[in-house]
């Protein structure tokens, strides 16, 4: 067998699978309420997704992200948290502050180069990417059994890296394509433990 | 959503979910995680249904669908990193050639890591080109032959032997 040899190996595969037939009843009807769930929730983010959007705005344009050539001392093109002090100076074009404490999510930026990552509060981050918002949020572990099971307010699809003692979910506005999404998830590193 | 478009949607279940249920099962070699990752991925497209349906290929944008949540998920079970770029990752080493254990195809398929798999399943059931296969999953065309050569090489050994001889 050979990769040159792309025809026995997909004759294979379709003699493997050729009796396997779901269940398309339950399929149509399974996805369809899913979806409707999916749906509701994004409406529901987008209107979180305006509201933190906003902030990300005013926090875009209160920093100098983007304004200076300066990358002293940084990791070029790796988002960092800053310290208290760090607000003292200018931070670097690649580095983001996503919040005012310390997080263990980054973005690495230079993946991202048509991507806006805003400044917001507590422990979340909003990112955007043209009309695309997503909000990313790091979470105490105690919260996880919330997020693993079938509660439609705590989606465990949302729930994209568990770290020591935290997990980090991502939440899409209304509409954010699968592209975007994952392309987002790429650029996102963490930290083994979350150090408040 | 109007009851046209859940009347569309429902047909275009009928149309391609045996197509995306095999894929599936050959992601995954296994018929329960097939019917949750076939379910997740249309939930998904139902979601956006009114975008997708006036997509030039709906079926595409299913199947890519399918990919990203059998990956994302792969991703989240494995509740580790991956390395920034998975070609750079290293190289596994080849099973033993042992003929007494062969395996089914599917179980063969499972030994290989998630991405190998995939693009095998892109390649050779989906019958997608390289470059299609480099697009769909994101990564470069020569990762692309890297992950095929590889993978067919882990497989020789596992295969039940009418394959192996259909192959050679």
């Amino acid at each position: 067998m050979t990769h040159d040899d792309p025809t026995e190996l997909g004759t294979a595969l379709r003699d493997r699978v050729r009796d396997e037939d779901p269940d398309l009843d339950q399929l149509i009807r399974v996805s369809t309420r899913t979806g409707t769930r999916m749906r509701r929730r994004r409406t529901a983010a987008a209107g979180l997704g305006c509201v933190v959007a906003g902030v990300a705005v005013v926090g875009i344009l209160g920093s100098s992200l983007g304004g200076s050539d300066d990358t002293t001392g940084t990791d070029p093109g790796v988002a960092t948290q800053p310290t208290p002090t760090a607000s003292a100076t200018p931070p670097p074009p690649d580095v983001v502050q996503p919040t005012a404490q310390r997080l263990p999510v980054t973005v690495v930026l230079g993946a991202l180069p048509d991507w806006e990552v805003g400044t917001a509060a507590d422990d979340k981050f909003p990112v955007s990417k043209g009309d695309s918002f997503l909000t990313v949020v790091t979470r105490p572990m105690s919260e996880y059994d919330s997020w693993s099971g079938d509660d439609p307010d705590h989606p465990s699809d949302q729930v994209v890296h568990v770290g020591a003692n935290y997990f980090v979910t991502v939440q899409p506005a209304d509409d954010v394509p699968l592209d975007v999404l994952h392309e987002l998830l790429d650029a996102l590193r963490y930290e083994t433990r979350w150090k408040k | 959503m109007t009851r046209n478009d859940a009347e569309e949607f429902a047909e275009f279940v009928r149309t391609t979910g045996p197509r995306l249920h095999r894929s599936a099962l050959l992601l995954t070699g296994d018929h329960h995680l097939t019917e949750d990752l076939t379910q997740a991925t249309y939930a998904r497209v139902y979601a956006s249904w009114r975008r997708v349906s006036r997509a030039d290929d709906p079926l595409a944008y299913a199947r890519r669908t399918l990919l990203n949540t059998y990956l994302s998920h792969r991703r989240l079970r494995r509740n580790s990193e991956l390395p920034a770029d998975p070609t750079l990752g290293p190289e596994p080493a080849a099973p033993e050639d042992d003929h007494t254990t062969r395996l089914d195809l599917l179980d063969a398929l499972a030994t290989l890591p998630p991405h190998d798999r995939a693009v095998l399943v892109l390649r050779y059931w989906e019958d997608r080109s390289v470059a299609d296969t480099a697009h769909d999953l994101g990564i470069t065309e020569s990762a692309v032959r890297t992950r095929s050569r590889r993978a067919l090489q882990r497989l020789r050994p596992l295969l039940a032997a009418d394959l192996i001889e259909r192959t050679t």
